[in-house]
């Protein structure tokens, strides 16, 4: 385990069946630091982020927060040690609008008890105005929104509550040039913020831009960190092609 | 009207339809509009409309509940059973089969939410079990019930302003659903799973929870339905009330609510039930039979479900 680590993943496995996802990944993430998790599709990327949001829990080892050992039954779980996480399916209930998407799972409520629509409307308008400042038709299902749009919404609502750990998976797959020049601003801030961000990317140059430490995941296996200020693109392919195992003092071959 | 707007905005076009009708009806046949054939009207729908509600909701949430048709037949049965002839025993055929109402929605959501199983096959197997219980406990005989309390009767007899009791009950139960649905955090969770119940789950929504609670509605609502089902008739046939799930289906979805879920108002699945009752009405009165009626019915339901699935389709 790493000190003043905000999560550690010790030992982490994961086994679908007769498929071992994950074999044994060691991780930890500090705050105001962004560590990438790069490796080829089917690596183990997403299973590793899913595991870390509550989504599923691990075959074997420990997920630790602040140094404690915990367990997470569902996303809410996670949520509750202000872990938050953008998917790469973005996890949006299409039927529903902007404000309701928003603030899934925790509604904002009038003093009677019922929803305070009025006040999620503002929250979640000024929220995704400072997001995309032309994002201002919220209240229509998402379905007839943008990639773009879709996006923001997911981003917006995994900032906007309390956050110290942001899963970012794929964040930028579904976005043009300026949108995802948007998302890395964005990252930047956050990490200025103090908070930690795991960002699972296939898109290397991205990660060397925004990264502090690169991860490497190659057939479940963790095969490589780098620190993205001391490699460059070829030496990280190259270790997502080839792969090449830790010794045991931690350190690359 | 638009479709661009949020599940509890959305405007079907069952209001201008029932208007549409309305205004027809009156046009056509000049009893129509009298004030006892109104009631007559409206109180036709009520025991379909009553279980279309709990449909409704479960729908909405993306599932079936197929099982309401037999829990209407369990709940006349046990009522008239119980034999509602003081305040005690008339409470108790009041609570008791609404409260088995809610435990057979109960184990329907176990089954569905919790198991995973498909609603449709869920629920189905739930009726069979339903109707087998309630047929083996009467031996296949009528139930009845002799000097029925004056309360139990009233629930669908006495009529205030000359409108029935149950028309109320009817009415008060689409407001209570509607503000429900529209207005309240679990409302919200249900039109959420019918959207995308992974992206719920993730969002946190307590997804097993709030689906059991759908069915449990249901399952209480069918049961207030046989429960008035006996008030009105005191002694029936078993057998002669089967099929009220299917009614109730075709109400909802000639409302706007969607099959696979997300969409659907429970206010508007009364318009549908009004709308049927309409169109039985006037046919009844300009003396049309009873396949003709059918026929109409029909032809409305398969156009009303060809225009929801183009208009989805356009936005």
């Amino acid at each position: 385990m790493t000190d003043g680590a905000l999560v550690d993943l010790v030992g982490i496995t994961k086994q679908f069946g007769g498929v071992r996802a994950l074999k044994g990944v060691d991780l930890s993430v500090r705050p105001g630091e962004v560590v990438a998790l790069v490796g080829h599709n089917g690596a183990g990327k997403s299973v590793l982020a899913q595991i870390l949001s509550g989504v599923f829990p691990p075959s074997s080892g420990e997920i630790r927060v602040g140094g404690k050992p915990v367990a997470f039954t569902s996303p809410s779980d996670a949520r509750l040690y202000a872990i938050e996480t953008i998917y790469q399916t973005l996890a949006l209930a299409d039927n529903l609008d902007a404000p309701a998407n928003f603030f899934l799972g925790r509604e904002l409520r009038t003093r009677f008890g019922f929803l305070d629509k009025k006040k999620m409307a503002e929250e979640a308008k000024k929220a995704l105005a400072d997001l995309n400042p032309n994002f201002t038709d919220i209240e229509r299902p998402v379905r007839q929104m943008s990639g773009g749009q879709r996006q923001a919404i997911a981003i917006a609502r995994a900032i906007h509550f309390q956050v110290q750990l942001l899963i970012m998976d794929e964040p930028t797959a579904a976005l043009g040039p300026h949108e995802t020049a948007q998302v890395g601003e964005l990252i930047k801030r956050l990490r200025a913020q103090g908070i930690g961000i795991l960002l699972i990317s296939h898109d290397v140059r991205d990660v060397l831009r925004l990264a502090d430490r690169i991860v490497v995941l190659k057939n479940g296996e963790l095969v490589g960190a780098l620190t993205a200020k001391d490699t460059n693109e070829d030496e990280v392919v190259d270790m997502i092609i080839r792969g090449r195992k830790l010794d045991a003092n931690g350190a690359v071959k | 009207m638009t479709a661009a707007s949020t599940p509890w905005r959305f405007v079907t076009p069952i209001w201008p339809v029932l208007l549409v009708l309305v205004i027809g009806a009156s046009l056509l046949s000049g009893p129509f509009l009298s004030p006892a054939n109104i009631a007559a009207v409206l109180q036709q729908g009520v025991i379909t409309g009553i279980v279309a509600l709990g449909m409704t909701i479960v729908l909405i949430g993306g599932q079936f509940d197929l099982s309401t048709g037999a829990t209407v037949m369990m709940a006349a049965v046990m009522a008239l059973l119980l034999n509602p002839a003081d305040g005690t025993s008339t409470a108790l055929a009041i609570l008791l089969p609404v409260a088995l109402g809610g435990m057979i929605g109960l184990v329907n959501g176990l089954a569905v939410y919790r198991a995973g199983a498909n609603s449709i096959v869920a629920t189905i197997g739930m009726q069979f079990l339903v109707i087998g219980a309630v047929l083996a406990l009467v031996s296949g005989q009528h139930v009845r019930a002799d000097n029925m309390s004056e309360i139990f009767v009233s629930l669908s007899r006495a009529r205030l302003l000359g409108i029935p009791y149950s028309v109320y009950i009817f009415l008060g139960l689409v407001i209570a659903l509607s503000v429900m649905m529209s207005s309240t955090v679990f409302g919200r969770h249900v039109y959420a799973l019918g959207g995308d119940i992974e992206a719920a789950r993730r969002a946190g929504v307590k997804v097993v929870r709030t689906g059991i609670a759908t069915y449990v509605i249901s399952g209480m609502l069918a049961a207030l339905a046989g429960v008035l089902i006996a008030s009105l008739v005191g002694n029936l046939d078993p057998t002669a009330i089967r099929g009220y799930e299917f009614p109730a289906l075709t109400a909802a979805v000639l409302g706007g609510t969607s099959l696979t879920g997300g969409v659907g108002r429970p206010a508007d699945t009364a318009a549908a039930i009004w709308v049927i009752a309409v169109i039985t009405n006037v046919m009844t009165i300009l003396n049309y039979q009873y396949p003709v009626q059918l026929l109409v019915q029909g032809v409305v339901l398969t156009a009303a479900v060809a225009f929801y699935s183009w208009q989805r389709a356009r936005s």
